[in-house]
């Protein structure tokens, strides 16, 4: 494989909590420009693996290479200047509940970029009206739907155009219409801006419309990796269940 | 059996000795976080507001039955001596050397000592730090520098208020309840109070300040597990805090007699 072209690559991920092991000997790629996404049963470890992506978690034992670095061994300043490349949409949206929509979405704008109030906010108000959150400017996360927080904690993963964006479950609490409103945004984002995506997803149907290429976890293990059209031949009896499990005709 | 025991007391030493390095980490992280650019004036007004202004109220409260009570106390020991005029003198060396350091320190601890360890705990079981750190955001320069900076600002004003607001109630109510001449109890106050007085209650107050600050945030930063790990993070910091301002005002005191 071209490792020049991975944009994020994984290499013997073994992650242990005490004597509990979560993930083991994990290897997972991600091109540049693509969309890669990770399926798997509730508890396998999926949000444990985009936490060590993003080194919010140290692995027990294997390499995080993100744009040709490895992070996992890398102290918290440099982990910023990493950070600042990317966006994590977290899985329970993790806004800041002290600030309002428009705070929460402007402030890694008003910590990073040296922009004015009035085009800062231009840029929230913007990025809100994309995904339908216009006139909950001043409303604080308390008030809002789950839905709602997830689709702001997009809006603030988004807002500073990053080139690698990490989503832990996107469309879960969404209906189908908002849902299809994420998978399409997250296509756009490749396909308008060449960004790279890892996306969690609990959905069969999610992962077949974007998936580039789709890992399944099964047990904090890798049980099969390829693209959907490589893993729909392949078979291999739990990603068959899957594939049967989310036929909706 | 001993040898157990043995193991036991040195498991313990070491998990101390690891508490007391991580903790100093933190504080050291907490200082270049207020030391490195960006300065985040917005955040660190809001923690004054917070941390001084709304502390205010309960600072008032509690100073007037403290001078209430230094000038009953006192009067009564005094006169049995027929020494009455140095009621201003008492109170005044109480409250400035003392009672308003430490009894200010316990009352912003419980105020908002505890409030800043249950904020901080809350963000961080719902992965509110995380999310600073996602953004590339320094979770010591954001969150825990303002806090100390306000705090280190905030306690020696409300000791001085402590002190005045004590001083004050105290005046009143000997002048016009125990019938004191209000020319001796001024001149009492006056002509005890030295500088080295007030240096060693303003250095008391700070030095409290960071325990509370350092105690809270540190608590609340590590705080685990939920709503319960929150509640225990908070009483940790509270109890912590009162248990060694006490301790260190036995520390000072002596150094500083
Ligand atoms: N901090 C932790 N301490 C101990 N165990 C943990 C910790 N975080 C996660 N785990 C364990 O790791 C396993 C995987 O958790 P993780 O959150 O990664 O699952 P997940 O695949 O994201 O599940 P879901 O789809 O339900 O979100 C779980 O069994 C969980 O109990
Ligand atoms: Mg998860």
């Amino acid at each position: 494989m071209n490792t020049v072209e991975a944009h994020i690559d994984l290499k013997r991920i073994c992650m242990c909590f005490g004597s509990k092991e979560v993930l083991r000997d994990v290897g997972l790629t991600v091109q540049r420009g693509h969309v890669g996404v990770v399926i798997g049963g509730s508890g396998t470890g999926k949000t444990t693996l985009l936490r060590i992506m993003m080194g919010l978690q140290r692995p027990t034992s294997g390499e995080v290479w993100i744009d040709g670095e490895n992070i996992a061994p890398m102290p918290e300043s440099e982990l910023r200047r990493v950070r600042g490349r990317c966006g994590m949409v977290f899985q329970y949206s993790a806004l800041l509940d002290s600030l309002t929509v428009m705070q929460n979405v402007a402030l890694p704008l008003k910590e990073h970029e040296p922009l004015g109030r009035a085009e800062r906010e231009a840029r929230v108000r913007e990025m809100l009206e994309s995904l339908g959150l216009a006139g909950t400017e001043h409303q604080y996360p308390a008030e809002l739907s789950g839905g709602m927080r997830k689709r702001v904690g997009l809006a603030r993963a988004l807002i500073r155009k990053p080139s690698l964006i990490m989503y832990d479950e996107p469309a879960s609490g969404l209906d189908p219409l908002t849902a299809r409103r994420v998978d399409d945004l997250i296509l756009e984002t490749r396909d308008r801006f060449g960004v790279t995506s890892v996306v969690i997803s609990h959905s069969m149907a999610q992962a077949v419309r974007i998936a580039d290429r789709m890992y399944v976890l099964d047990a904090g293990a890798v049980a099969a990796e390829g693209t959907v059209a490589e893993l729909k031949a392949q078979g291999g009896s739990l990603v068959q269940q899957y594939f049967e499990a989310s036929r909706v005709d | 059996m001993p040898l157990a025991l043995m193991g036991r007391l040195g498991s313990g030493a070491l998990d101390i000795a690891g508490g007391v390095g991580r903790a100093s980490l933190f504080l050291v992280r907490a200082v270049e976080g207020a030391v490195r650019p960006p300065y985040r004036w917005g955040l660190i007004i809001e923690q004054l507001h917070f941390i001084g202004n709304r502390s205010v109220g309960i600072i008032a409260l509690t100073s007037a039955f403290t001078g209430l009570v230094l000038a009953l106390q006192g009067y009564n020991a005094l006169s049995r001596f027929g020494a009455e005029q140095l009621v201003g003198s008492l109170v005044a060396l109480s409250l400035v050397r003392e009672l308003a350091p430490v009894l200010g320190a316990l009352m912003v601890t419980a105020r908002a000592g505890s409030a800043v360890a249950a904020t901080m705990g809350n963000m961080r079981v719902t992965e509110q730090i995380d999310a600073l750190k996602s953004m590339a955001i320094d979770p010591f320069g954001y969150l825990v520098a303002p806090r100390v900076v306000a705090a280190l600002v905030a306690g020696p004003m409300l000791t001085a208020m402590f002190t005045l607001t004590g001083l004050g109630v105290a005046q009143v109510f000997s002048v016009h309840v125990l019938r004191l001449d209000a020319g001796a109890f001024n001149h009492s106050v006056s002509t005890s109070i030295k500088t080295g007085d007030v240096v060693e209650g303003l250095s008391k107050a700070l030095v409290f300040a960071v325990a509370m600050i350092w105690i809270a945030t540190y608590r609340g930063y590590h705080a685990r597990g939920g709503a319960q790990g929150v509640g225990q993070a908070t009483t940790r910091a509270v109890v912590e805090t009162s248990v060694l301002v006490l301790a260190l005002d036995y520390v000072l005191t002596a150094l500083l007699f």
